[in-house]
């Protein structure tokens, strides 16, 4: 055999080789797997309304390796505010919105948004969607009335987590219901300015019924036993951080007197 | 054997240790990394490690080391480097192949978007590939093993020496009837060896424990310890020790009949 064709049939023994060698790669891709891992999400781990207004607090669970928090935003549906995120602790976030009048009527608020950070320091975005319950009452009543010497004490206890301004009472009413006869009432408004600020508690409101104008009289002081009923609508102003709202509301409170 | 492929041999050598010691290429990220070794793919993901064997690497590698052994097992013709050319451009071709198959079946996109309970996760994990040592020792291979084909294993021009300079030096290490006849060797002359003397046609080189003088024999050179005697049929010259080389092998060569020559590597 010359040398030639020792060179050519060695040649084509190598490239078959080769080819055979290729193609049984390809046929080694059906171990080829998809690499899994356990990702992170974002949580919401409370709403509350305060008088600061309505703070979102959000965790990152399910937080394996290196992650670390560097911020985000996240955008309240209902009412389209949006805030960044301050970092609070490794894997917590929270938000702080003002409240408005729209929370009032509101059960449950969907917030989204995009948490940043870093995940083994390259950075990594977590985008969410939550839905979450809330719960914005602003309630007033009456919860102790005194009338002596035509002198008129009650106290007015409220819950709200924005300030309440009162504006004027208007025919303000004091029925004695065992008797059926009034004891006083006024005819017109009564313009006062008290400011209640958020959170829950009571103030005192002492009005001398005989120095109002436009105002009847029957009797200066209460009988002991008897059921008698305040009716006490008012204006007040509810004071959002945005709008203030004024509306007409009407308190009234049944008691026995000395009782 | 041809100091040129034992450069190619030792370079291939080199590759091959290299290669079991580094990658040849990687890619490498914060959380993944592919390292191509000759067995396969080195995968390590958020710190699992996943080796994919595939057989090109493997088989790259034979061919390499298969291409650098030629050259010394079949020195005959020039087809052997050429055939070792050919095995080391499969061995580069299948590392290549290797390497489609990387871009082909481990893609690697740099981000990835993962669903999660309540959203999605973005991931961005830039990354960067390299090579390393192995692929510049194939580079310096390759280039080795083409112009050792191209100029048949002779592009170091080194000065050898020539037949008479390497006869005094044989001269002096052993002694100078052998230093003539390895000379004598080189150059293809025929001769006959009796009672450790040389015969050439008539003449004889006669080394100096040689106390009989052949028959028929008309002239002859006679190496004593210290210097030499030639005889020319009616008178007797004292020569040098060199001297009486260089006369016996100028002597040999117009009585001398061709033998075989010496073979040539890859004629």
């Amino acid at each position: 055999m010359t040398p030639f064709k020792t060179f050519i049939l060695s040649s084509i023994i190598l490239t078959i080789i080769a080819l055979i060698v290729t193609y049984g790669a390809t046929q080694l891709t059906e171990s080829i797997h998809p690499a899994t891992m356990v990702t992170p999400f974002v949580d919401i781990e409370g709403a509350n309304v305060t008088g600061e207004g309505l703070i979102i607090k959000l965790i990152v669970s399910n937080a394996t390796g290196n992650i670390t928090i560097t911020g985000g935003y996240a955008e309240i549906l209902e009412t389209g505010q949006s805030s960044s995120l301050n970092v609070t602790g490794p894997l917590t976030l929270e938000a702080v919105y003002p409240l408005m009048p729209q929370y009032v009527n509101l059960s449950t608020i969907g917030i989204k948004g995009l948490v940043s950070g870093t995940f083994y320091g390259d950075p990594m975005y977590i985008g969410f969607f939550l839905v979450a319950p809330i719960h914005v009452s602003i309630s007033m009543w009456v919860s102790n009335v005194h009338y002596n010497n035509c002198l008129l004490n009650m106290t007015i206890s409220y819950s709200t987590p924005i300030p309440i301004v009162i504006n004027s009472f208007t025919n303000v009413t004091l029925i004695d219901d065992t008797e059926s006869e009034y004891v006083f009432y006024t005819i017109g408004n009564i313009s006062k300015s008290i400011l209640l600020a958020p959170g829950v508690n009571s103030t005192s409101i002492t009005m001398n019924v005989g120095e109002i104008p436009n105002t009847r009289v029957f009797s200066c002081s209460l009988t002991t036993g008897h059921l008698y009923t305040l009716y006490l609508p008012i204006t007040v102003t509810y004071i959002y951080p945005t709008t203030s709202i004024t509306t007409q509301l009407t308190l009234y409170k049944a008691f026995i007197a000395g009782g | 054997m041809r100091i040129e492929v034992i450069i190619q041999l030792l370079i291939a050598l080199s590759f091959t240790i290299t290669w079991f010691l580094a990658p040849l290429w990687s890619l490498k990220s914060n959380i993944y990394s592919q390292d191509l070794t000759p067995l396969g793919f080195s995968i390590t993901f958020l710190n699992h490690r996943y080796f994919l064997f595939i057989p090109n690497t493997i088989t790259a590698l034979t061919y390499i080391v298969v291409s650098a052994v030629i050259p010394l097992i079949w020195r005959g013709s020039r087809y052997s480097l050429y055939l070792s050319l050919f095995a080391l451009s499969l061995g580069i071709m299948l590392i290549i192949t290797a390497l489609i198959f990387q871009s082909r079946y481990l893609f690697y996109g740099g981000y990835s978007i993962l669903s999660t309970a309540t959203g999605y996760m973005y991931i961005k994990i830039p990354y960067k590939t390299y090579f390393n040592v192995p692929l510049y020792l194939l580079i310096i291979l390759f280039i080795v093993t083409t112009v050792n084909a191209v100029t048949r294993a002779r592009w170091i021009r080194m000065r050898r020496l020539t037949i008479i300079e390497e006869a005094l030096i044989i001269a002096r290490i052993s002694n100078p009837v052998n230093a003539v006849r390895k000379a004598l060797d080189k150059l293809g002359i025929q001769y006959k060896v009796i009672d450790n003397s040389l015969i050439i046609d008539d003449l004889a080189i006669i080394g100096g424990s040689a106390e009989k003088r052949p028959a028929d024999v008309k002239e002859y050179v006679l190496f004593t310890e210290r210097n030499s005697i030639y005889f020319d049929g009616s008178t007797i010259t004292e020569l040098s020790t060199e001297q009486g080389i260089l006369l016996a092998l100028s002597k040999s060569l117009m009585k001398g009949r061709p033998g075989r020559m010496e073979a040539i590597e890859y004629a």
